[in-house]
C-alpha cells in the first residue's frame, strides 16, 4: 500500500506558517523590516492609486448611481422623480421579470455544468502529450480572440435555417434541422451551446493552471497501485482541481447570468416568445428601448443581489466543506 | 478600523454617490439652458447623424463649405441603433454637449420636444430663416411627424426626404419560374399573396415569392397602413388608445400573417440577410424608396422594377416617413444652424446635392414634381411611383413617450404567438392591445 497523504490534500493545503523560535526577536517586527514594509506599502499604493481612482470613478460610482436610480422614475431626458420602492414592488408582480429570471436560471443550469465538464476534459487533453495536441492548443484559444459580437454573428450564420452550416450537415445525414433561432424549443439550447463554446478558452486556461499544481508523484504512486488512466483522472486529477472547479463554477455562473446579454441581443433579441430574454437583456430593453431607467435599475439591482447570493452560497459551501475536513 | 467607522464611511460614500447621480441627472433642468444666435460668418457647427447616413452628410457638408468657405460644418457619426442614439442624445443633453444640428426621427421626436431638446422651428421659418421656403411648402403629413403631440403648432424637425414604400419585384425570378403576371398598379393584396405563393411553390422553396410583409411582427410601416385600409387604427391621439385588437385590425393581421409559410417561407425572429431582395433570392418585397441605391448596387445583372403597393378595398397601403433635421435648443450657434438648413432645403442648392448623392425625394410639392430624383437610369424604370406614393402614404403614428417601443414588442410577441404557438389571432392581438393601452395610460396619466 502507498503511504502517500490523502489525495487532494497537497494541492489545496495552506502553506505552513513560519514562526520564530521562542526567545528570539521576530525579524518581521524589527525596525528595519517595519520601515521596509512601510516603503513597500507606499510604493504599492503609489502604483495602485491611479487604477483604483479610475475604477472608483468609472465603475463603482456609476454602479452606485445606477442602484440609486432604482428609486427614481427617469426617461433619460427629463428630471428624475423619486418614487421610493415602487420599482422594487413592481419587480415581483411583473410576469416578464419572472420569465426572464427563469431564462437566466435555465442559462446557468444548462450552461455551467457542461462548460465545466467539457473544459476539464479538454484541459486534460491539452495538458497531455498526445500527437497533434499542439494544433489543438492553438485552436482552443480561438474563441477568445473573437469579440462576443463577432462570434455571435458567426453563430447566427451557422444556425441559419436556410443555408446554415449546421442544417447543411444535418441535411447530409438525412435530418431536417430546425429553425434554430426562431424556434421556441431550440433557440435557448442553441444560445447555450454558443455560450459554452465562447466560455471554454478561459475555463481551459484555469484548469491548465490547476493541473500544473497537481504533483506528479501521486500519479506514480497510483500507477504502482495499478490504477488505470480513467481511474487516475476521476479519483486523483478531478479531486485535486476541486478549488479550480469551484472558482470556475462561480465565474461561469456569473458569466451566464450577465454575459448572456450581448449574445442574446445579437442572436435572437430575446425571442422567440421571450425564451432567450435573460434578466440582463430585459433590463437593457427597459432602459434603452422603453427608456424606463428606474425600473431597469431595479432589475439590475435584483440581478446584483442574485449574483451576490450565488457567490456567498458557494463561499458558505466551501467553508462548510473545509470545516468537515 | 472599527466596524462602526466602516459603516459610517460606507454610508458617506453612498450618500456622495447619490448626490452626484441625482445632481447629474437633474442638474440639467429642462428649459434652464438657453441657446444663442451666435455668428454665421466664420462659424463652426456640429451636425450629428446616424452611421449609415454619415457619408452622405459629409458630402453635403463639403458642398456647403465649398459654397461658403468661411463656414464650417463638422459631421459626427453616431450609431445606427435607435436605442443607442436616443441614449447618446440624452447623454449630450445632460452634459450640455448636444450638437447644433442633429438627425431626428418620428418615434423620438415627441420625447425630444417634450424635454426641450429640440428647438421649435416654426417661428424661425415664419421669420424667413429658410429664405422663401414656408411650412406650407412641405408635404403636411411629413412635417406632421415633427409636431409635438401636446403642442401641434410647433415644428421641431424638418423632413429630409419624402420616402414611402413600394413593391420591389425581380422580373428575372418571375421569368425563371414561368410567372408572367408582373405586379400592376391595380393589384390587390390577394393578387400579391397569390403570385408570391406561386413563385415559392414553383421554385420548390429555393426562392421566396414574397418577403414576409410583417417581418418579425414589428414593421409598423407595413401593418399601420394595412390596418388603416381595413378601417382600423394603430393609435388614436384623440382617445389616446391603440386599436390593434379591434375587429378591423384583426382582419388586417389575418391577411398579413397568411403570407408566412405559403408565400414567405417560415417565420424568422430576427432579420435574415440571406433572404433579402438584395440577395437576389426574393421575387417580391415591400421596401422603402431609400433602398433603391443599394438594390442598384447589388442586383447588377438582374431585371427588376418597382410598383405601387397593392390596395385593400381600393385603399392605398403604402407607408412612409422621413428622418428629419433638428436644431438643439441649447445650441449657441443657432443662426449658423439656420443658415445651414436654409442652404440644405434650397431646391437649387442642398436639396440638389441630396437628390444626387442620397437619392432623396424633396419633401415639398415642387420637389416631388420637378426634382431630379426621377432622372435615375433604370432599373427601376418605374421610379416615378414613389412621387405619388409620397402624397398618399400613411405615415408612422407618433405615440407619446416610449410607447411605440411597447407597441413594437407587443405586436412582435403576438405575431410569434400566432405563428409559433398556433394561438388565435384575435386573442393574441387583443392581449397586445391591452398591453399597449396600459402603457399609454401610464404614460399619459389617464
Amino acid at each position: 500500500m502507498s503511504t502517500s497523504p490523502p489525495l487532494g490534500a497537497q494541492a489545496d493545503a495552506e502553506p505552513l506558517a513560519v514562526r520564530p523560535a521562542k526567545g528570539r526577536p521576530d525579524p518581521a517586527r524589527t525596525p528595519g523590516r517595519r520601515r521596509a514594509r512601510r516603503v513597500d506599502a507606499l510604493t504599492a499604493g503609489f502604483f495602485m492609486t491611479p487604477a483604483l481612482l479610475g475604477f472608483a470613478v468609472f465603475v463603482i460610482l456609476p454602479a452606485l448611481g445606477g442602484l440609486v436610480l432604482a428609486f427614481f422614475d427617469w426617461d433619460l431626458f427629463g428630471t428624475p422623480e423619486f418614487v421610493g420602492l415602487e420599482h422594487i414592488q413592481r419587480l415581483f408582480t411583473d410576469p416578464v421579470m419572472w420569465q426572464s429570471l427563469g431564462v437566466t436560471a435555465a442559462f446557468v443550469l444548462l450552461g455551467v455544468i457542461p462548460t465545466i465538464a467539457i473544459g476539464f476534459v479538454l484541459a486534460v487533453v491539452v495538458n497531455s502529450n498526445l500527437p497533434g495536441v499542439g494544433v489543438f492548443r492553438v485552436l482552443y484559444f480561438s474563441p477568445m480572440v473573437a469579440s462576443a459580437a463577432v462570434a455571435a454573428v458567426i453563430w447566427v450564420n451557422l444556425y441559419r435555417y436556410r443555408g446554415g452550416l449546421i442544417n447543411q450537415v444535418l441535411g447530409w445525414l438525412g435530418i431536417t434541422g430546425p429553425n434554430w433561432l426562431s424556434d421556441p424549443v431550440w433557440a435557448r439550447p442553441a444560445l447555450v451551446i454558443m455560450m459554452i463554446w465562447s466560455a471554454l478558452p478561459l475555463v481551459i486556461i484555469l484548469y491548465l493552471a490547476g493541473l500544473q499544481r497537481v504533483p506528479e508523484d501521486i500519479y506514480s504512486a497510483a500507477a504502482l497501485d495499478g490504477a488505470g488512466k480513467w481511474r487516475m483522472l476521476w479519483s486523483m486529477t478531478w479531486p485535486n482541481v476541486r478549488s479550480t472547479t469551484v472558482l470556475i463554477a462561480v465565474l461561469q455562473a456569473v458569466s451566464f447570468i450577465s454575459g448572456s446579454f450581448e449574445i442574446a441581443l445579437i442572436m435572437t433579441n430575446g425571442g422567440p416568445l421571450g425564451t432567450t430574454q435573460s434578466l440582463a437583456l430585459y433590463s437593457y430593453k427597459m432602459a434603452f428601448s422603453q427608456r424606463d431607467i428606474g425600473y431597469a435599475s431595479a432589475l439590475s439591482l435584483f440581478q446584483l443581489v442574485l449574483i451576490l447570493l450565488i457567490v456567498l452560497g458557494v463561499r458558505v459551501l466551501v467553508q462548510l466543506r473545509k470545516e468537515r475536513g | 478600523m472599527t466596524s462602526r467607522t466602516t459603516r459610517i464611511r460606507a454610508a458617506a460614500v453612498l450618500l456622495t454617490a447619490t448626490a452626484l447621480t441625482v445632481s447629474a441627472c437633474g442638474g440639467n433642468d429642462p428649459g434652464t439652458d438657453e441657446g444663442a444666435a451666435g455668428e454665421v460668418e466664420g462659424s463652426t457647427i456640429v451636425l450629428t447623424t446616424i452611421t449609415g447616413l454619415a457619408p452622405q452628410f459629409e458630402q453635403y457638408a463639403d458642398a456647403y463649405m465649398d459654397a461658403f468657405p468661411d463656414r464650417t460644418v463638422e459631421v459626427r457619426s453616431s450609431t445606427d441603433d435607435a436605442a443607442e442614439y436616443s441614449q447618446q442624445l440624452a447623454t449630450g443633453r445632460i452634459s450640455g454637449e448636444l450638437p447644433d444640428v442633429f438627425f431626428n426621427v418620428d418615434f423620438l421626436a415627441d420625447t425630444l420636444a417634450t424635454n426641450n431638446v429640440t428647438l421649435d422651428l416654426a417661428p424661425g421659418i415664419e421669420e424667413g430663416k429658410l429664405g422663401d421656403l414656408r411650412l406650407d411648402d412641405f408635404l403636411p403629413q411629413f412635417v406632421g411627424q415633427y409636431r409635438p403631440l401636446d403642442n401641434p403648432e410647433q415644428v421641431t424637425g424638418l423632413p429630409v426626404s419624402a420616402d414611402s414604400v413600394g413593391l420591389f419585384y425581380n422580373k428575372t425570378l418571375f421569368d425563371q419560374y414561368g410567372i408572367t403576371e408582373y405586379p400592376e398598379a391595380d393589384w390587390t393584396w390577394d393578387d400579391m399573396l397569390r403570385v408570391g405563393e406561386q413563385i415559392t411553390t414553383a421554385s420548390g422553396g429555393d426562392v421566396i415569392g414574397l418577403a414576409a410583409p410583417l417581418g418579425s411582427g414589428a414593421d409598423q410601416i407595413v401593418f399601420g397602413p394595412v390596418i388603416q385600409a381595413f378601417g382600423g387604427f394603430v393609435y388614436d391621439p384623440d382617445t389616446q388608445t391603440s386599436g390593434i385588437g379591434q375587429p378591423e385590425a384583426i382582419e388586417a393581421w389575418e391577411l398579413m400573417l397568411s403570407a408566412f409559410d405559403s408565400a414567405s417561407g417560415p417565420y424568422t425572429a430576427t432579420p435574415d440577410p440571406t433572404v433579402n431582395f438584395n440577395a437576389g433570392n426574393v421575387a417580391m418585397a415591400i421596401a422603402s424608396r431609400g433602398g433603391v441605391p443599394q438594390v442598384q448596387a447589388t442586383l447588377v445583372d438582374v431585371d427588376w422594377d418597382v410598383q405601387v403597393l397593392p390596395t385593400i378595398d381600393g385603399n392605398s397601403t403604402a407607408g412612409g416617413g422621413s428622418y428629419g433635421l433638428s436644431i438643439a435648443q441649447t445650441s449657441t450657434n443657432q443662426d449658423a444652424a439656420w443658415a445651414f438648413l436654409a442652404w440644405f432645403y434650397d431646391t437649387d442648392a442642398g436639396m440638389l446635392v441630396a437628390q444626387e448623392v442620397g437619392g432623396a425625394i424633396p419633401p415639398t410639392e415642387d420637389g416631388i414634381d420637378n426634382g431630379i430624383w426621377r432622372d435615375v437610369s433604370p432599373p427601376p424604370a418605374n421610379i416615378a411611383i414613389f412621387g405619388e406614393s409620397a402624397r398618399t402614404a400613411v405615415l408612422l403614428t407618433q405615440m407619446p413617450g416610449a410607447t411605440s417601443a411597447v407597441l413594437t414588442e407587443a405586436t412582435t410577441t403576438a405575431t410569434q404567438q400566432v405563428i409559433l404557438e398556433g394561438r388565435d389571432v384575435a386573442e393574441a392581438f387583443q392581449e397586445a392591445e391591452a398591453i399597449v393601452n396600459a402603457a399609454l395610460a401610464e404614460e399619459t396619466g389617464e
